[in-house]
Parts: structure tokens; C-alpha cells; sequence
């Protein structure tokens, strides 16, 4: 694998790049190789960490409404769903949308046209395995009876046995999936150094 | 490798439980710095809880904040917020994070000394629950990766146990490249009837989720766990293959073992409730305690959930 050139500038900012998710494969290689048995590109990169905590520390600054379409995503948003953003975007609409009902609502919409057009004829059926959640095979339970007494205890009867309608659909490995995903977003949380000794187990 | 939860459930410890060089201030800057390495090699995972043990080895690549975890077709990535198939051009998921989360004092962290990890300069970072070690991490000190994480239970037992059997510090060039993606973007809710806190765990965010149901969030700062919640009542045993009846203050749920994760599975009145987490037992317990217990809904209850739904 071909070392990086060992100019401390260029190495610099091609490691900010990475820490910014900017780089194509090849210049990932290309930091990988560097920081590969490096100490010297080893202690340069966690100085940049650290330089990067650092900033996290700082009061967020905002991107100023003016500088959104009507102080709101916009096209932005399609953009957003159709992961078409730079990284920069990218974090900028998230910020946008932590704080911002209508901008959530209309992504809410956008994203539901987007699953109505998928689900017309002539989409690709999913390839997921479903599972259905509830008992299947239930069966509508027939109950013959006469007069209006029996035909309400009929009526309640095949409310009470959950006849009719479509039945929910769970996927275990997809809630898991989703789990996954939401706590990934989070680094994680502060966790305050002491001295304590420690109780080995 | 595996089912596909399994590789989620992993990527899920691997993102709690990762942690930086030795100069970071706190966890979360160790999770930080953990994210920006760069590694791959292969990952031993396994969790023993009542005599039921489940463990796998899997692959890892990790870069850019995003861990692919597992190979060839069976694979999937995880990280900053998504998750998606690598087999498929499915979409994957993507969550937007509502509430930010604040420092919890439950956890102390105690640097612990150097420490060598296949052959790799490494250091201890011991995780302290009111003085009782709870996880103990070893960092590799060149990338800040996490090459050993053991979890215990509260008698002090490995609950679950962590560790690159091996290791590199590169990539593939296609992990590299992974970018571009559709995702179904998941935006919280303004609203949710799940309760705020849960035996220390606090709600972070609640989701919608699949056929109608809902996601709540939680976490305590290094443990997370997700609530979710349908309405009408489940038969778990069909839903689920090898789970095994569990009793925890008094009450019968269904649990299921899985190497880097646990699932709790039950119905309450009204509602069908499946947790998905990464914390250890005695957490486990309290949290039960204080979510809807398991019971049937009587037949008025059945019969207005049928009509009003």
C-alpha cells in the first residue's frame, strides 16, 4: 500500500477530511497507511480528536433561518430522503429538524408519498420475511343462534375473537435492527472520571 | 455470521461500550474517539444469563462512524443513526435524534493501567456502578478501538464478554465507500405515553414503528434498551423461535438470549410489548418493574379495543 507523503499539511487535512467523513476509498487508504505504525501520524490524528472535542464542547452554533428557504428545509428535505446531502447538509438538516415540528411534519408526508408511490403496480414487491403477530389460521368461530339476543352475543362474540381487518405484522429481527440504529446515533454520554477504587468481580 | 439481529444487537454493544485513548476526559469522549477509528478483524460475542448462553464470532469493519459487521451476503452496517442491509437495496434506517442526552452520575470511569491485547499496546478503563465494577473495556492505544468488553452482572459474574480475536488496522475499500444510500428516515414523535423514566433509564425519544406500533428509547448513560409497543395482544410463541419462559418480580414474560443482546417479549392489557436491550439483568429487573406488567384484557377490555382500537 503506498505510504502518505510525509508533509504534515497535507497529512493534516486529509485526516480532518476523514474525521468528516470526506474521503473516497482510496484516500482512506491512504490514512490508513499512515497512521499504520506511525506514532508520529498516530499522535497527530488524536491531537485533531482531540481538537474535535473539543469543538463539540462549544455552544452549537445555528444556521441563521435567513439562510433556509422561508426558515425551512425545503427541497432540502427530498434531498434528505433520497440521500443525496453532503455530510455538511446532512447534519445541518438533522439540526434543523431536532428543532422544527413543520419541517418534521412535511418529511412525515414526503416520506409516506414516497412509500405510496413505491407500493403502486409494478414496484418491487419487498423481500423481507414477515411473521405474522398473531395467531394465524384464527378462525371465524360460527355461532348459530336465532332472534336478536343471539345475533348480538354473535356480534360480540367475533369482535371479541378479532375476525375482520388486517392483522399487525412483526418482524423481532427488524425491531432489533431498529434499535440498533437509534442508539448508534448517540456516541454516547458523559460519564463523570473519579479515583475510585475498584471492586473487581 | 448469523441472523440479522444478532449483527445489529452487536453493532448496538460495540456503539455502548466502545471507548478512546487515554487522554479523553470522560466516556463520551472515549465513544467519540472510538467512532473515528479505523479497524476490522474478527469479534468474539457471548452472553451467559441463567445458564443460557449465546455467543457468535463475527467480522468487523469499522470506519467513518460505521461498523459493517458481518461478511458476504449476511452482512450489515451499522452507525450514526442507520442501519442497512448490504445484501439488498432495501432501504435501510435512519434516526433522527430528538432529545440531548444530559450526563448521568450513575457511572464513574476509572482509567486503569496499560495493558496488551494481541500483541497491541492497549489500556483498562474500568466503568464503576456506585463503587461495583461494571464493565471493564480494553482500548487499543494506536486507533481507540475497543478490543475487549466485559459486562457484569450485579454479584459480579461476566454477564456478557467482547473481544477482537483478531485484528487490523485497514478497511475494505467498498466498507470505505458506503455512502450512498436510501433510507427511511425516522423522525420522533412530538408526543408518547411511554413513561419518562424507567428505573434509572431515561426516555430519550419515541419513534413510529412498523403495522402501527410505536418505539420508545431509553438509556442511562451507557446501557440502552428500546420499548416497543403494539396494540392487541401477541402470541409470542409464534413469533418468536427459541425464546424461554422468564419470571421477574412475580411476573412471567417471555426472554430470548442472543450474543449481544436480550429480548424481553409480553402482553399487557391493551397491548403487545417487546424490549430490545443491551442491559445487564438486576438493570433488567428494575425496569420491568416499573413498565406495564404482563396480563391478559379482560373481555370488555378486548372487546373496546376491537371496536375503538
Amino acid at each position: 500500500m503506498a505510504r502518505l507523503t510525509p508533509n504534515p499539511d497535507a497529512r493534516g487535512e486529509l485526516f480532518s477530511a476523514y474525521l468528516d467523513g470526506e474521503l473516497s476509498p482510496d484516500e482512506v487508504a491512504l490514512v490508513v497507511a499512515a497512521i499504520d505504525g506511525d506514532e508520529a501520524a498516530v499522535e497527530e490524528f488524536r491531537a485533531l480528536q482531540a481538537v474535535r472535542r473539543t469543538v463539540r464542547m462549544l455552544p452549537s452554533l445555528e444556521v441563521p433561518d435567513a439562510l433556509l428557504p422561508d426558515g425551512h428545509l425545503g427541497a432540502l428535505l427530498s434531498a434528505y430522503l433520497d440521500g443525496e446531502l453532503t455530510v455538511f447538509e446532512h447534519k445541518r438538516v438533522t439540526g434543523h429538524l431536532v428543532a422544527c415540528t413543520e419541517c418534521r411534519s412535511e418529511l412525515h408526508e414526503l416520506d409516506r408519498a414516497r412509500i405510496a408511490v413505491r407500493s403502486l403496480p409494478g414496484a418491487e414487491p419487498t423481500t423481507q420475511t414477515e411473521v405474522a403477530a398473531v395467531p394465524r389460521d384464527r378462525r371465524w368461530r360460527r355461532v348459530v343462534a336465532g332472534g336478536l339476543a343471539a345475533a348480538a352475543a354473535v356480534t360480540v362474540f367475533v369482535v371479541l375473537a378479532g375476525g375482520g381487518g388486517e392483522q399487525p405484522v412483526l418482524v423481532l429481527e427488524d425491531l432489533a435492527n431498529r434499535h440498533a440504529a437509534r442508539a448508534s446515533a448517540e456516541p454516547g454520554f458523559a460519564v463523570q472520571p473519579t479515583g475510585l477504587e475498584v471492586s473487581s468481580p | 455470521m448469523r441472523r440479522l439481529y444478532n449483527v445489529a444487537g452487536l453493532v448496538l454493544l460495540i456503539s455502548a461500550s466502545a471507548i478512546g485513548p487515554a487522554h479523553a476526559e470522560d466516556l463520551g469522549d472515549y465513544l467519540a474517539d472510538a467512532d473515528d477509528a479505523i479497524y476490522s478483524g474478527r469479534r468474539f460475542v457471548g452472553t451467559t444469563w441463567d445458564g443460557i448462553v449465546s455467543s457468535e464470532i463475527v467480522e468487523v469493519q469499522h470506519h467513518g462512524g460505521m461498523s459493517m459487521v458481518g461478511s458476504g451476503p449476511t452482512s450489515a452496517t451499522v452507525g450514526e443513526g442507520r442501519w442497512h442491509r448490504d445484501d439488498t437495496d432495501e432501504e435501510g434506517f435512519s434516526y433522527v435524534g430528538q432529545s440531548v442526552p444530559a450526563p448521568t452520575d450513575r457511572y464513574t470511569l476509572v482509567p486503569g493501567g496499560p495493558a496488551e491485547h494481541l500483541g497491541r499496546p492497549s489500556h483498562v478503563l474500568d466503568v464503576l456502578e456506585r463503587g461495583v465494577l461494571r464493565m471493564r473495556l480494553v482500548v487499543d492505544d494506536s486507533t481507540s478501538a475497543p478490543v475487549l468488553t466485559e459486562v457484569y452482572t450485579a454479584d459480579g459474574s461476566v454477564f456478557r464478554s467482547t473481544s477482537m480475536i483478531e485484528f487490523s488496522v485497514s478497511v475494505d475499500a467498498g466498507m470505505a465507500g458506503e455512502r450512498d444510500r436510501a433510507y427511511r428516515m425516522l423522525v420522533p414523535l412530538n408526543e408518547t405515553d411511554f413513561p419518562a423514566v424507567a428505573a434509572g433509564y431515561r426516555l430519550i425519544d419515541a419513534y413510529e414503528a412498523p403495522e402501527g406500533s410505536s418505539q420508545a428509547f431509553y438509556s442511562d448513560g451507557l446501557f440502552t434498551f428500546s420499548l416497543f409497543a403494539t396494540s392487541g395482544n401477541v402470541d409470542w410463541m409464534d413469533v418468536a423461535g427459541d425464546i424461554h419462559t422468564y419470571a421477574a418480580g412475580g411476573r412471567a414474560y417471555f426472554r430470548a438470549v442472543r450474543p449481544a443482546t436480550v429480548w424481553i417479549l409480553w402482553n399487557a392489557p391493551g397491548r403487545a410489548l417487546a424490549l430490545v436491550g443491551d442491559l445487564p439483568p438486576d438493570h433488567l429487573e428494575a425496569v420491568l418493574a416499573e413498565l406495564p406488567p404482563p396480563g391478559a384484557e379482560n373481555w370488555m377490555q378486548r372487546l373496546w379495543h376491537r371496536i375503538f382500537g
